[in-house]
């Protein structure tokens, strides 16, 4: 049986208005697993995310990253992950090659290993040329494949990203699939937010789906979607609220 | 055309002072945070009218008060010219928001003349504040008839056109020349800090001539401002000799400067912001084999990248450093044996001497990057809450960068200033000490205010660093509170000075200490 790598337990959040962003979620994501999270705009998925990778503070339930917890012991549980937001604004005033580097740093990636895994990446999303330049200089697909192999080089155990897809062209976004793979043969975990159901249903063994911050269908893909598209389910559960 | 100039310009109001944010918000930190910017916003405003008010007097009291006009414009061109400048890098070419805008169905014309009127309004609120006193000394001292007034009135309208127009140029010029380099923020910082230590030395020199047996070089002062700046001889002689004709000059010189600016750029435009906009772009990049550093140190990397990459962030930090470094060759080539010889004889050269340190420690607090590095994280903050490191050692990265800084420069200023005074075994001592104490305490206090008080939604960098940035503002208040206390107290009590800078010293080590404790316990999040 595969390790658990993420596991969300009576997660909610509350904002200070009292309004409550999520409710109550609970979610496991094993080694080996790619888990996506759908969900309308403002359901609740970037709130969950950024708590699980340690980015937000949260006041109930436990967020687990390989059974160590993101509240007590943050900086481990960040050594292990790697994420990347809706929205990846990188340090602009630095170049492609300094920001990797830093990364590295981070991360403590050894030395010997460093250039090889930099050059894998960066050749596999082509913008190997590029590396030298300021990030200013990079159009927005180019931002989000630095801030990719930035997630990629230094193997974490879990992947969170939020809407990974957006602003790739579709030679990068064929690749972005495969390298997702390729990290779960070894041992990952990927959690990842999306509005593109398609994706989800070819690329993911699990996945959840939350509507106005409660969890309303959650298992493997053939659990969740039966018969039907992902699409139809989506439909299905979301507006007439129906659970799964 | 005017109908879009109108649009432009309101969408543009919207977020002056932050009041729309204000009456729009719900949340309470950030209504808070504009009471605390207004309060700071009022004091600064008071202590301008209270300035402006006091110089004029000196000048009315001193029967000179036909020299009142000249000064109001000098000073008021002053303040817009510092203040234009300042915001000169983005005001109007390599606007954030160019893409959006320019993309609307508008013309250039609209768009820079939306921008000139936005930065006018700016220059005109607080030059007029800081003017209105003075208007008042010259009204109660002189017989102002309607025709006085009406010059008064179109004078304080157009007064902030030449010197805004005149810094703007200077701004995209520097936009222009610099663009091409991968470097163009080091060459930009670099300008600038020229021009604002021109602008200090011409500042300077005003002064001298106004301290120096001032009754007597009236008319010479006066001569001096007006070839200085011929719009201030314009209004003095409409003021003065009801000379209309140097009115109508001052009148349509202002106007045409200002059409002349909004048809040449706008003819420009495009190309401008091109430039501003290209990048250095590297050919056949390899990739080598790669430097390897311990967290911390990739972080001051990273955070000394940022210092040289924004202008504003490293010309608020780092000029008063600089003017001390200024100060400190002059006093040791220049300082005037004769000053010295009389502040002797009055018995004060000993308590002065003593306070040098103080003195120096107050110029250190104005020298903070600390106090806006954090809020300067700004959409990438995300970086900094997801890297596996306590959050304690991203402050040490930010603290470090400050007394780097700080240190060398204050150090051999201190060394020259050694040179320059012969002070005793423990007078040299403190000298050293309690200024690096005072690095560390601003450094260590301002990262304290940044993490309590962080503003990460800029739209521009300039206003992280300056405009209403509470952090910035608190930390350089209690800087110069924490300075100029005790340099009151060893005024006060003479005999105690150099007790008084020994027990100051260790307060201001234990409560830098306290700080940095009260720090480690934060914990940093989007």
């Amino acid at each position: 049986m595969n390790k658990i790598i993420l596991e969300i337990k009576h997660y909610s959040k509350i904002y200070s208005d009292n309004k409550k962003a999520v409710e109550d979620l609970n979610i496991t994501v094993k080694s080996g697993e790619i888990h996506a999270f759908i969900g309308h705009n403002g359901a609740g998925k970037t709130t969950t995310i950024r708590a699980a990778v340690g980015v937000m503070d949260f006041d109930q339930g436990t967020i687990l990253i390989d059974g160590h917890s993101v509240k007590k012991e943050a900086v481990l549980c960040k050594s292990l992950t790697a994420y990347i937001p809706d929205n990846p604004d990188l340090y602009e005033y630095i170049t492609g090659i300094q920001y990797l580097n830093y990364i590295c740093d981070m991360f403590s990636v050894p030395k010997n290993e460093r250039t090889s895994r930099i050059r894998k990446y960066a050749e596999l999303f082509k913008i190997a040329d590029s590396l030298g330049d300021l990030i200013s200089s990079y159009s927005h697909g180019m931002k989000q494949k630095l801030a990719l192999i930035g997630a990629f080089i230094h193997n974490p155990k879990l992947f969170v990203f939020d809407e990974p897809f957006v602003g790739l062209d579709p030679e990068a976004s064929f690749n972005l699939k495969g390298i997702m793979k390729e990290a779960c043969q070894n041992g990952s975990a990927i959690f990842f937010s999306t509005h593109v159901l398609e994706v989800a249903e070819k690329l993911c063994d699990t996945v959840s789906i939350i509507n106005s911050g409660k969890l309303i269908a959650s298992g493997t893909m053939e659990e969740v979607r039966g018969q039907h598209s992902l699409e139809d389910v989506f439909m299905e559960v979301v507006e007439n609220g129906k659970q799964i | 055309m005017a109908n879009k100039y109108k649009l432009l310009l309101k969408m543009q109001l919207y977020g002056l002072f932050g009041i729309n944010r204000l009456l729009h918000s719900h949340d309470k930190k950030e209504k808070n945070r504009t009471l605390i910017i207004g309060i700071a916003g009022l004091t600064i405003i008071g202590f301008l009218v209270y300035l402006s008010g006091y110089i004029c007097s000196v000048f009315a009291n001193a029967g000179l008060v036909q020299a009142v006009p000249t000064l109001i414009i000098v000073i008021y061109s002053l303040i817009v010219l510092l203040l234009t400048f300042l915001k000169s890098s983005g005001a109007l070419v390599g606007l954030k928001d160019y893409d959006m805008v320019m993309s609307l169905p508008v013309s250039n014309i609209s768009v820079i003349l939306s921008r000139l009127t936005m930065l006018y309004i700016m220059n005109f609120i607080i030059g007029m504040i800081a003017m209105i006193p003075a208007i008042v000394v010259y009204g109660t001292n002189t017989s102002v008839s309607i025709s006085d007034f009406f010059v008064l009135v179109i004078t304080l309208l157009l007064t902030p056109v030449i010197p805004m127009l005149t810094a703007l140029t200077i701004g995209i010029i520097i936009v222009a020349v610099s663009s091409k380099s991968k470097h163009n923020n080091i060459l930009v910082l670099l300008f600038s800090t020229i021009g604002i230590l021109l602008l200090v030395y011409v500042s300077s020199k005003l002064q001298t001539m106004d301290t120096a047996q001032i009754a007597d070089i009236s008319t010479m002062l006066i001569n001096r401002f007006n070839q200085f700046y011929p719009p201030a001889s314009f209004v003095s002689k409409a003021l003065l000799y009801s000379d209309w004709i140097s009115f109508a000059i001052f009148i349509l010189s202002s106007f045409i400067a200002l059409l002349a600016f909004a048809a040449i750029v706008s003819y420009f435009y495009k190309q401008l912001n091109t430039r501003a906009f290209s990048h250095h772009v590297g050919k056949d990049f390899h990739l080598g084999d790669l430097s390897v550093s311990s967290p911390l140190i990739a972080l001051y990397k990273k955070e000394s990248a940022r210092f040289f990459s924004c202008t504003i962030y490293a010309l608020n930090s780092c000029i008063v450093i600089i003017l001390l470094f200024a100060v400190s060759i002059m006093s040791v080539f220049y300082l005037p044996g004769m000053i010295t010889q009389q502040l002797e004889a009055l018995g004060v050269m000993s308590v002065l001497e003593t306070m040098i340190p103080l003195v120096v420690s107050a110029l250190v607090c104005i020298c903070c990057t600390t106090s806006a590095s954090l809020s300067l994280e700004g959409k990438s903050r995300w970086i900094m809450c997801s890297v596996p490191v306590k959050t304690i050692t991203v402050f040490n990265s930010k603290i470090l960068v400050n007394l780097t800084v700080i240190l060398p420069i204050l150090w051999v200023s201190l060394i020259l200033l050694r040179i320059a005074f012969s002070l005793t075994v423990i007078q040299t001592i403190f000298l050293f000490i309690t200024p690096t104490i005072y690095a560390l305490f601003i450094s260590v206090v301002g990262m304290l205010l940044n993490a309590k008080y962080p503003r990460y939604d800029w739209t521009s960098e300039y206003y992280a660093v300056k405009g209403g940035a509470v952090s910035v503002l608190a930390t350089v208040g209690v800087g110069l509170v924490l300075s100029a206390v005790p340099v009151y107290l060893c005024i006060s009590f003479r005999d105690y000075a150099q007790l008084i800078v020994i027990a100051v010293t260790i307060f201001i080590a234990a409560v830098t200490f306290m700080a940095y404790r009260f720090l480690t316990k934060i914990r940093l999040y989007i």
